[in-house]
């Protein structure tokens, strides 16, 4: 019975190791790839083996059912490989079927050459080695389930919540500070790997850190001290930067303006919007065709001398919140499915109105030579100025959607998320704050979209296509919805990440939605949740409280 | 007393209306202003162009071939909304999945030779693409359910919808990774290349959308029986009424469940191969707008109704053809025709035009 259901994990894990190989993993990234596998099905039979602990496993069951799951993948994804390996010597073209299954793909996962793939050299030994990982890295995952049992889950509690385990959380963003500071120096050489990335890394690290820190300080004197040293070592962070780490981290802070004025939407008023792009689009474009040298009003209307960043960003404003306005009138009866659909084809026309209006917009070509913000005569078109910029926008819209949050009308958009029904009854006018939630998330994600054409300088209708509200939903579903660290967080992780791990890029959207999937089943609350949002997806459930209550 | 709880004098009455009276009056009234401009758009532009009668002909053969398929996807859409009260976001998807199978299946026929071979070779080539992408539909359709929706039933109505959003990007980008960002062409078998035209009126009907008509309304017909006819159908139109009560009675809620998703996915997966017939090439993102479009098909019909899906379809399809020629626009606006038509409906008759009047809960 037990090796039946071990076998049965081991083609379950099996399937899923298969899944990355199709996707092209080994491709991607060679060798290194046995190595994620071997660490895949560790993870996952440890998985497996602690979900059977109502059973009571001893060691050694333990060890071999970890065995069997780890030689069932390996056998199987040997017998695969086997089988490309034969057709890509016999000269069979696989990857017009699978695109990524090459010679090399094959090569990566046997140690042999890509050459020696299609000359048909025996991949037996590299499969019998991976076998042999597989299995070894199931014994060791099932070996692992010892650090599940009861007694050991107690004193992983007493150590989690022990003045210790406080104390390091505190101080971790002040060592990865300290690391990045210290790729500074002369002649230090961490890991001899490339210290830019390596810098940006240890950067993201310090502010994702830092988040968990200041909700890990006690609340009152020592969270607000501890909350301003940090900010202000942000402050001081560009200073430090070189060109491309500001760039990153510039866009970081854009999607941040754009994941906070969406939390309104999504995360206090409950109204799940699908085209948050378009407002977005009509900031950048609000902005850039009334200051862009050869943009169509300023060519056409010679009365008309064209907008500084300064003067362009209320128009902007202005137009995302009619914008978001006019959206809000027809959706406002519809509810959650519906409006999803309604405003994605809300942001689908925006797109295909600006690659089609050629005459207005410029259409494919797009608006080019969007001036710069200027401040004091300072030039800020670099990415440390927009940097700058960014981050204090992003500072301003925090504050601007926490006051709102703590109003009447924040109470009343939380209301409305719970039940509509009772709202209305209760004496809240529907009508109006919907209108007001529409209104303000699409007036942040119109300065956003403004900032945004002033760093590209040059946009185009694909940089609005309804990927970026995708992206922007799922920061705030991960980060945490409801809670502007949770955009933070969100966006250090879906928009940083993929910017410095470029190989990886290709699989971001399918990590995305994977993402999406797993969070709504295990933590539909995200990983930094505002408090009430917690307390109302975990009410039934006293143990998670706690135990995420601990961190 | 009794003067006081009279009715109001008659002539006050029409002034104290309730606000969802006068809003609703408001409504109408902007509905009637669209509706006339709409109409003096199409007059003039009618005068202005003059299209030949074989033009809006053909028009129409397009836009009902359009139709047929979206009908197929539609059916999916509405029979899972109908129990479930979810829209399956990553439908489209489940479809493209489907015609990527049937593109291998063709591919294989074809260096077998079948494709292009006698008639009846050519007949079961068509017959297996359409099986092969029915199946894997139905695989990638049930596999969704277990994983993606099943572990949420319960939980609030954002938190499905928001992993079936995952699940749509997660297949599309798998498939993007899987078979590569290049078109794949589809090579039509020689039993459907080609077509005839009627008389000499000039009108061609091609046997690729012939074939594809009749097929989607033979399906459509079966799955009509089987929720009509069949016990499980009987099961599923409780569980749509009723799930707890259902429940009570005996029905498998599990089960039945799983087999909507299949058969939706079974004509999505027909429909799938279908398209890839009408369009010549099925590509990573081929399911996105299709579903889109099959989802406001079936809002257009009313959501949760099988002929509402089937007769919306149809109407889409033939508006989407005609309405770039119509309103004098470029052909490149037939999506913003669409989602135009989406957003009217849903403003000005929720319930779609068959549909029945849900309550709000459901709605």
């Amino acid at each position: 019975m037990n090796i039946r259901d071990s076998i049965r994990s081991g083609l379950i894990t099996f399937g899923l190791i298969l899944f990355l190989n199709l996707l092209g993993l080994p491709r991607t990234f060679g060798s290194p790839t046995i190595i994620l596998f071997t660490v895949i099905v560790g993870l996952l039979t440890l998985l497996f083996l602690r979900d059977r602990h109502d059973r009571k496993y001893d060691l050694p069951s333990s060890l071999l059912n970890g065995a069997i799951i780890g030689i069932v993948a390996g056998l199987m994804l040997s017998l695969v490989t086997f089988i490309f390996a034969r057709m890509q010597a016999d000269g069979i073209q696989v990857k017009n079927v699978f695109a990524q299954i090459f010679p090399e793909h094959t090569a990566a996962l046997t140690g042999i050459s890509a050459d020696d793939v299609i000359a048909g050299v025996s991949v037996l030994p590299g499969l019998i080695k991976l076998t042999g990982l597989f299995m070894i890295a199931g014994i060791l995952g099932g070996g692992a389930t010892r650090l599940f049992t009861e007694r050991t889950q107690a004193y992983r509690t007493q150590l989690a919540t022990s003045s210790a385990a406080r104390w390091l959380v505190l101080g971790l963003p002040f060592l990865f500070y300290a690391l990045f500071l210290s790729l500074k120096i002369e002649g230090v050489d961490i890991g001899g790997s490339d210290e830019n990335i390596l810098g940006l890394i240890f950067i993201f690290i310090f502010i994702a850190s830092a988040l968990f820190a200041i909700r890990g300080a006690n609340s009152g004197r020592e969270r607000i001290v501890y909350s301003i040293g940090l900010i202000i070592l942000i402050l001081i962070l560009p200073q430090l930067t070189d060109l491309f780490q500001n760039a990153i981290l510039g866009a970081v802070a854009i999607f941040i303006v754009m994941g906070i004025g969406l939390n309104i939407v999504v995360g206090y008023a409950g109204l799940l919007d699908l085209g948050y792009v378009a407002f977005f689009g009509i900031g950048a474009y609000s902005y850039a065709l009334l200051s862009a040298p050869k943009s169509y009003f300023l060519v056409n209307l010679p009365w008309f001398g064209g907008l500084t960043f300064w003067t362009g960003l209320p128009v902007a404003l202005l137009m995302g919140v009619a914008a978001g306005v006019l959206l809000g009138i027809p959706v406002l009866r519809m509810r959650g499915d519906y409006l999803a659909i309604v405003t994605l084809g809300f942001g689908e026309i925006i797109r295909l109105l600006m690659l089609n209006l050629r005459d207005y917009t410029g259409g494919p070509g797009g608006v080019l030579n969007v001036p710069s913000p200027i401040v004091f005569g300072a030039d800020l078109g670099n990415p440390k100025g927009i940097l700058y910029l960014a981050m204090l926008f992003a500072i301003v819209v925090a504050f601007l959607t926490t006051r709102l949050r703590d109003s009447r009308l924040g109470r009343a958009w939380l209301a409305l998320r719970e039940d509509e029904d009772v709202a209305q009854a209760m004496g809240i006018n529907l009508v109006s704050i919907k209108l007001m939630a529409f209104a303000s998330g699409a007036g942040f994600a119109a300065v956003a979209g403004a900032l945004y054409a002033a760093r590209q300088v040059n946009i185009f209708p694909d940089n609005f296509t309804l990927l970026v509200s995708i992206d922007v939903l799922s920061l705030i579903i991960i980060g945490g919805m409801g809670s502007i660290e949770g955009a933070v967080l969100g966006s250090l992780a879906l928009i940083g990440l993929p910017e410095i791990l470029r190989s990886v890029n290709e699989y971001r959207i399918v990590a995305y939605g994977a993402l999406l999937i797993i969070m709504m089943i295990l933590r539909p609350e995200g990983l930094l949740p505002s408090a009430r949002r917690q307390r109302e997806l975990h009410s039934e459930d006293e143990t998670v409280e706690s135990a995420s209550a601990a961190d | 007393m009794t003067s006081v709880s009279e009715p109001a004098p008659k002539s006050n009455r029409s002034f104290n209306l309730t606000s969802a009276q006068r809003s609703r009056i408001f409504l109408n009234i902007i509905g009637i202003v669209i509706l006339v401009l709409l109409v003096w758009r199409i007059y003039i532009v009618a005068v202005d162009r003059a299209y030949p009668i074989q033009y809006w002909a053909f028009q129409v053969i397009n836009g009902l071939v359009l139709g047929g398929v979206y009908s197929l996807i539609a059916l999916g859409y509405t029979l899972v909304y109908g129990i479930l009260f979810m829209i399956n976001f990553a439908h489209g998807e489940v479809m493209m999945m489907g015609g990527f199978a049937g593109f291998f299946t063709l591919q294989l026929m074809n260096s077998l030779g079948w494709s292009d071979g006698t008639p009846l070779q050519s007949a079961a080539t068509v017959f297996f693409a359409i099986l092969a992408g029915m199946i894997v539909s139905v695989l990638t359709g049930i596999t969704l359910e277990r994983l993606a929706y099943r572990p949420l039933r319960g939980a609030p109505r954002l938190v499905p919808l928001i992993s079936a959003i995952g699940a749509s990007f997660f297949l599309q980008y798998t498939a993007l990774l899987l078979f590569g960002a290049i078109p794949h062409n589809y090579n039509k078998p020689s039993i459907i290349s080609g077509g005839i035209s009627v008389g000499d009126t000039g009108i061609f009907i091609s046997y690729t959308g012939a074939f594809i008509f009749v097929a989607g309304i033979l399906l459509m017909m079966g799955l009509f029986f089987i929720v009509q006819r069949t016990k499980l159908g009987r099961a599923m139109r409780a569980l749509a009424e009723d799930k707890e009560t259902a429940a009570l009675m005996g029905i498998d809620v599990d089960k039945v469940i799983v087999l909507t998703f299949a058969l939706g996915s079974a004509l999505a997966g027909a429909g799938g191969v279908m398209l890839g017939f009408h369009n010549t090439v099925m590509r990573f993102n081929t399911g996105f707008i299709p579903g889109l479009k099959a989802f406001t098909a079936a809002v257009l019909g009313g959501i949760g109704n099988i002929r509402g899906a089937m007769f919306g379809s149809i109407l889409l399809g033939v508006l989407e053809a005609l309405g770039p020629s119509a309103l004098g626009l470029p052909t490149e606006y037939k999506d913003v025709i669409a989602f135009s038509i989406l957003v009217l409906v849903l403003v000005f008759r929720p319930t779609g035009l068959l549909g029945e009047v849900l309550s709000e809960k459901k709605a």
